[in-house]
């Protein structure tokens, strides 16, 4: 009984009611977000009094860093749902953030090696957190090529989402690569529970920024999901319905 | 600060461009490949819908 209204609410349906009014706002205010963090981020801030005006990749990288990890967990917890309660909607989410995060992971480390040429003098070092973060990329990677390489999509559910639970050991590495040991990474500025070290003017792009890229990618794969759904329950009295309005 | 000032920065102007084009071109490609998706997958299920439901109506049509 207690359990009824959780499986009503991640029946396919009622997340269609639920996401048809819910994604048009996120859009848009992931829009505003980014349009004024952008505008503080690029103009209205100023320069780092080491770094220059490199430091503007700032307002880019970390949030899309960010983005690339937590995409990595929800799309773990998710297969992992899927694969001990079997909701239907759980493999769904974790096939349809995974390019999301791909692209978070690659725009992370390509703004990083932008930033880590004016700044380090090189693009590329293989210490802790790159190399880590790289493996992150081929994680997604893998989790895409193994699900697409079954033609039976529950069966390529189960395999890939295996990948994707055992791979979620990286992302404490990530996180804490900086710390246990000694990269040419800095570590981090802001915290959410302690003291930023970020003056208020370089703090309010990078915040403006972070929700702005999260709060996209979470809509964006909102809308994969609803995709994901389509694709195979298609034949479904009720996605008929909403198809002949 | 001058247009020019704001598009060199100082000489880094090169590596914070090719990233935020980067980021462009990245979100708008996500952007672009979902609702790509969900139009072809809209109207292919309509084609669909609309095939079964000719279908139905000639099989009925017969048995009279």
């Amino acid at each position: 009984m207690t359990w009824q209204w959780f499986h009503r609410l991640s029946s396919p349906k009622s997340y269609f009611e639920i996401t048809d009014w819910l994604l048009k706002p996120m859009m848009l205010i992931s829009l505003i977000l980014i349009s004024v963090g952008l505008y503080f981020g690029l103009y209205d801030s100023p320069k780092d009094y080491q770094q220059g005006h490199s430091v503007r990749i700032m307002y880019l990288h970390v949030p899309t860093a960010i983005a690339s990890m937590v995409g990595y967990v929800v799309m773990a917890v998710a297969a992992a749902v899927g694969y001990i309660w079997r909701i239907k909607l759980a493999p769904m989410t974790a096939i349809a953030v995974a390019p999301v995060g791909a692209a978070m992971t690659f725009l992370a480390l390509a703004t990083g090696s932008l930033w880590g040429k004016p700044t380090w003098g090189t693009w590329w070092v293989w210490d802790a957190r790159l190399t880590s973060e790289l493996i992150l990329l081929f994680l997604y990677l893998g989790f895409i090529a193994l699900h697409n390489a079954f033609e039976d999509r529950e069966v390529a559910d189960r395999a890939a989402g295996v990948l994707a639970m055992v791979g979620v050991i990286n992302v404490p590495i990530i996180h804490y690569s900086v710390y246990w040991w000694n990269t040419l990474h800095q570590q981090d500025t802001i915290s959410v529970t302690g003291e930023s070290l970020l003056p208020f003017s370089m703090k309010l792009p990078l915040m403006l920024m972070i929700f702005g890229v999260l709060i996209f990618c979470t809509a964006l794969s909102m809308y994969r999901i609803r995709n994901e759904v389509l694709e195979r329950e298609g034949d479904k009295g009720w996605i008929r319905e909403r198809l002949s309005e | 600060m001058t247009m020019a000032e704001f598009f060199t920065m100082e000489g880094h102007g090169i590596f914070v461009w090719t990233s935020y084009g980067l980021g462009l071109l990245t979100f708008v490609g996500l952007y672009i490949s979902t609702f790509a998706t969900k139009k072809r997958l809209e109207k292919q299920l309509t084609r669909q819908f609309r095939m079964q439901t000719h279908i139905t109506e000639t099989n009925s049509n017969s048995d009279d």
